[in-house]
């Protein structure tokens, strides 16, 4: 037979026809149209050069896609030869012969099956997929006897029974297809037929809309009063767009392609044409919009199967009550109370309700920001259903229409591999998962007066994305304009403000920086501010990962973030920020720091501002931290020690600032001790970029004492190993007798804490007073592998009390009780 | 050839990942990993009952290389994944019998 082309085909495989294309976008649905009138010439030209002997016996018909007029460039071409008693075997081989191969040598994926009609009513019983294939079954040539016969067969409306198998059929194949196609590579590379919201979701309300309502088109679902206008027009436009996406796609592939695969989406953004959002990139741009479209046809499917089970499935849902409040409020006014329904858990939106909010969201701007409407917004955001109120109103289209700054986001998908769902979609799902999260642990609960705050940033906590780098300081102040609109107090609009602001911080600090140490936790501490702030921030951050899909939270994530928040609220419970009034004093600190270190220090101190551990700066005042600050400029070399000696009342505050290293606390008090300088009262610690700074209150031995250089040539020495500190200690004798033991004597407590910090044993020393006891503890320390890296002494009645903050060699806190009773036993022998 | 497996703390991927590019080493494999060593886990008590982390969180690094790079490779990683304390992880190193890059079907040296 000879190989008759098709007007305008280049050949090669499959169909690759050169149709006319416009450049740009054409609604999706016209070039499937125009195409399958090229197939159906085709085949109505063969059948009319065929010439059959007799009248014939059969009708060939047209199924699924091609049936509906869809055919992409690739796609299948389904027929079926529905043939009467009078078709012989001959005549069927001739038919076959004439009808079908030649479409094969044309490259096109045609494919067929022969029944009689009384065979294809007994498969459309048996073979779901045939059933819904012949939904579509359309007359191409032939004799209309057979498929009219068919017709005949099915004419009776399909019993309860029927409908019920085939509702409960349809919606446990688009369950499992949904399931299939709905993570995050197939958001980000979305399958154009089969994910959620695609084309087979339309073919399913089409195929119930047809067997279960018995309507011809799917206008009538409009004077049925199941969807109304705007649903239509969107479904319709979504079917258009996404239809032409996947013509492209066969167009391109050469071959049946069903997702928009990265590589291919810069080719398609290009065909599509310029967004005129300077923001969005092309291929943006693309996703977006195809998102949008896909959120259209999964709200209307989604509604539509709702109220077809409302209507004849075996699960119904109960009926909302009806308002009594039609009388007195207006439309717009009806429209959140209706969605407050949902808040309180009970149920979806009826179809009446659906249709009754969808018909007016023209007029939802008029609510405005008035106070009742936003008041009950809050209400919803805060009641245990807020998640499935939200997602009503997201899918209705009113979200968008009652916070307008949250229209960008609607479709917004981002192209980072994470996210499963869009953003908007991923904002409301941050609300339920907090809900989820306080239900789940309730010694994270938040109290009542925090939660619309705290709920309102889980909403809008993404909502300065689509813009570049640096969404959350953007969106703080989107957020806090949002929320001040619907009437929040000043403290709680600076609340959301602040969380939307920092949603990243604890997430992006456990990932990122080493959270053995105390000042990692203590930042994160020091930015909540208060304890209650921080199970916010906790709470949000591990909201949001969870929201945004499996790769960004899993149990690995889970024990990072974990133990970063659980060692920063022990800082508030029984660390160093405990006390109600702690976190403000710091607050104040930091705040006087940052305004007058840049006015009197310069660049290098102020750099080394960073570096100043929070117990530091909550144990020091502001000013002589700037003295330290000063100070610790003078040390030029490792194996310098600088200080500053400042009479105070009878005695003398000495600041000693040099490199860390170990054994460094038991070298300085060893020092003061043999210079006779006695300790009053000592504090120690490290700042992080390992400079020690130690402050000691000392009595030196004589008035006018002025031998302060002695301690840091001393020092050097020291370190050259060119003096002995031990053996002179040994030997130490007091100037005059002052009434102290210089002997080691019994008498001292020593406890272990291992509970106050999550960093740190802290030894305790409870011991009477004697010349050169903190070195004598100190060097112990220091002789058993210790680190010291906090000490505070003082010494009242003969009596000194002492914290050291140290951990082994390894970094990890002395918990052995041999280690323990070790040491003990040696510090007692040495005090 | 060789492989090297790394066990680092999360927190120094960036600092290793840049040191091990500044080497050439123009690809490695990063899984999210846990287990334990001597470092010790700790308890939680913020999960809703009380927790006790027993496999800590590291990341797992792994590169395959010429033989001669390995004492380059092994000092880059121990400089940079380095604080001091415990639990800072571990380098394997594995002598490698074959390696084949699946695009083009090269082996050896040439698929590195």
């Amino acid at each position: 037979m000879m190989r008759s082309r098709l007007p305008g085909e280049r050949g090669g495989c499959g169909l690759r026809p050169a149709l006319p294309q416009p450049p740009g976008y054409t609604p999706g649905r016209a070039l499937t149209r125009a195409l399958t009138h090229r197939i159906d010439t085709l085949i109505l030209t063969l059948y009319e050069d065929w010439h059959p002997k007799g009248s014939p016996d059969f009708s060939l018909v047209a199924l699924g896609g091609y049936g509906r007029k869809e055919l992409c460039p690739a796609s299948d071409i389904d027929l079926l030869l529905l043939i009467g008693s009078a078709c012989s075997k001959t005549g069927l081989d001739e038919l076959v012969g004439t009808l079908i191969y030649p479409l094969w040598d044309h490259g096109l994926q045609a494919s067929y099956s022969i029944r009689t009609p009384s065979q294809a009513r007994k498969d459309q019983g048996n073979d779901f997929f045939f059933q819904t294939a012949l939904i579509d079954a359309r007359y191409l040539c032939g004799s209309p006897g057979p498929l009219a016969e068919l017709k005949r067969m099915a004419k009776a409306p399909p019993s309860l029974r029927q409908r019920r198998t085939f509702l409960r059929e349809l919606e446990r194949r688009d369950t499992e297809r949904h399931f299939r196609f709905t993570d995050g590579a197939y958001m980000l590379e979305p399958h154009v037929k089969d994910g959620q919201g695609a084309l087979r979701d339309v073919h399913s309300i089409h195929w119930a809309a047809r067997f279960l309502l018995g309507t011809s088109h799917l206008d009538e679902l409009l004077s049925l009063g199941i969807l109304c206008a705007l649903d239509l027009k969107e479904l319709q436009e979504a079917n258009d767009f996404i239809t032409w996406i996947r013509f492209q796609l066969h167009l391109m592939a050469g071959r049946r392609c069903e997702r928009l695969l990265i590589m291919q989406q810069e080719e398609v953004a290009k065909r599509l044409g310029d967004s005129g959002e300077g923001r969005l990139s092309p291929q943006e741009y693309l996703l977006r919009t195809y998102h949008r479209h896909a959120l259209a046809i999964k709200s209307v499917h989604q509604a539509f199967f709702l109220h077809l089970n409302q209507q004849i499935g075996s699960k119904r849902h109960p009926a909302l009550p009806r308002s009594t409040d039609a009388l007195t409020l207006t439309p717009a006014e009806r429209m959140l109370p209706l969605f407050a329904v949902l808040a309180t858990g009970r149920a979806a939106l009826t179809t009446p309700e659906r249709l009754f909010i969808r018909s007016h969201l023209g007029l939802v701007a008029s609510l405005g920001r008035q106070a009742p409407s936003a008041r009950t917004f809050l209400e919803i955001l805060a009641a245990p259903g807020a998640q499935a109120a939200l997602t009503a109103m997201l899918e209705t289209g009113f979200l968008e229409r009652f916070l307008p700054d949250f229209a960008h986001l609607r479709g917004y998908m981002q192209t980072d591999g994470y996210h499963t769902r869009t953003i908007d979609h991923h904002c409301v799902g941050c609300v339920g998962e907090i809900m989820a999260l306080m239900r789940a642990r309730p010694v994270l609960a938040v109290p009542e007066a925090l939660r619309q705050p705290l709920l309102l940033a889980a909403l809008l906590h993404d909502i300065g994305k689509g813009s570049g780098k640096g969404h959350a300081a953007r969106g703080a102040a989107l957020a806090g304009g949002i929320a001040g609109g619907l009437g929040l107090e000043d403290e709680q609009v600076r609340l959301v403000e602040f969380l939307v602001r920092h949603h990243l911080v604890l997430m992006r600090t456990a990932l990122m920086l080493d959270l053995t140490e105390e000042n990692v936790a203590a930042d994160c501490a020091r930015l909540a501010g208060d304890r209650q702030r921080l199970v916010m921030l906790y709470l949000l951050s591990v909201a949001d990962a969870r929201a945004t899909g499996k790769e960004a939270w899993n149990e690995w994530r889970e024990t990072l973030l974990d133990e970063l928040f659980s060692k920063a609220i022990h800082l508030f419970e029984h660390g160093f920020l405990c006390g109600t009034l702690t976190p403000g004093i710091l607050e104040r600190r930091w705040g006087e720091l940052l305004e007058r270190v840049p006015a009197e220090l310069g660049e290098t101190q102020r750099g080394r501002l960073w570096t100043l551990p929070q117990a530091y700066i909550l144990a020091t005042p502001v000013s002589r931290i700037i003295g330290h600050l000063e100070l610790s400029a003078h040390l030029k070399r490792d194996d310098e020690l600088v200080y500053q000696a400042q009479p105070h009342h009878a005695r003398v505050r000495l600041t000693l600032i040099t490199r860390d290293r170990p054994g460094l606390f038991a070298l300085l008090t060893g020092l003061l001790a043999l210079n006779h300088l006695d300790i009053l009262s000592a504090k120690a610690f490290t700042w992080q970029d390992n400079l020690a700074v130690d402050i000691f209150d000392v009595t030196p031995p004589w008035n006018d004492y002025n031998e302060w250089d002695r301690l840091s040539d001393l020092f050097r020495l020291s370190l050259q190993g060119a003096f002995d500190i031990g053996g002179r200690i040994a030997h130490l004798r007091p100037l005059a007798e002052d009434g102290r033991r210089i002997g080691t004597g019994s008498g001292a407590r020593i406890t272990f804490d291992n509970a106050t910090s999550d960093f740190f044993t802290l030894i305790g020393i409870d011991a009477p007073d004697r010349s050169g006891l903190l070195y004598h503890a100190a060097s112990v320390m220091s002789a058993s592998g210790l680190t010291i890296h906090r000490a505070f002494a003082t010494s009242k009645g003969g009596q000194v009390t002492d914290v050291f903050y140290v951990t082994d060699a390894r970094g990890e806190k002395i918990e052995d009780p041999r280690i323990q009773h070790d040491l003990q036993t040696a510090l007692a022998a040495a005090l | 050839m060789i492989k090297i497996e790394a066990i680092i703390k999360p927190f120094k991927l960036d600092e290793v990942k840049d040191a091990l590019q500044s080497l050439g080493i123009s690809g490695m494999t990063v899984s999210e990993v846990r287990g334990f060593g001597r470092q010790k886990g700790h308890k939680e008590i913020y999960r809703g009952a009380e927790y006790q982390v027993d496999f800590l969180p590291k990341l797992k690094i792994e590169l395959v290389i010429d033989n001669e790079l390995q004492d380059q490779v092994v000092q880059t990683i121990l400089r940079t994944a380095r604080t001091g304390k415990i639990g800072d992880g571990k380098i394997f190193v594995i002598p490698l019998e074959e390696v084949v890059r699946i695009r083009t079907g090269e082996t050896g040296n040439d698929a590195i």
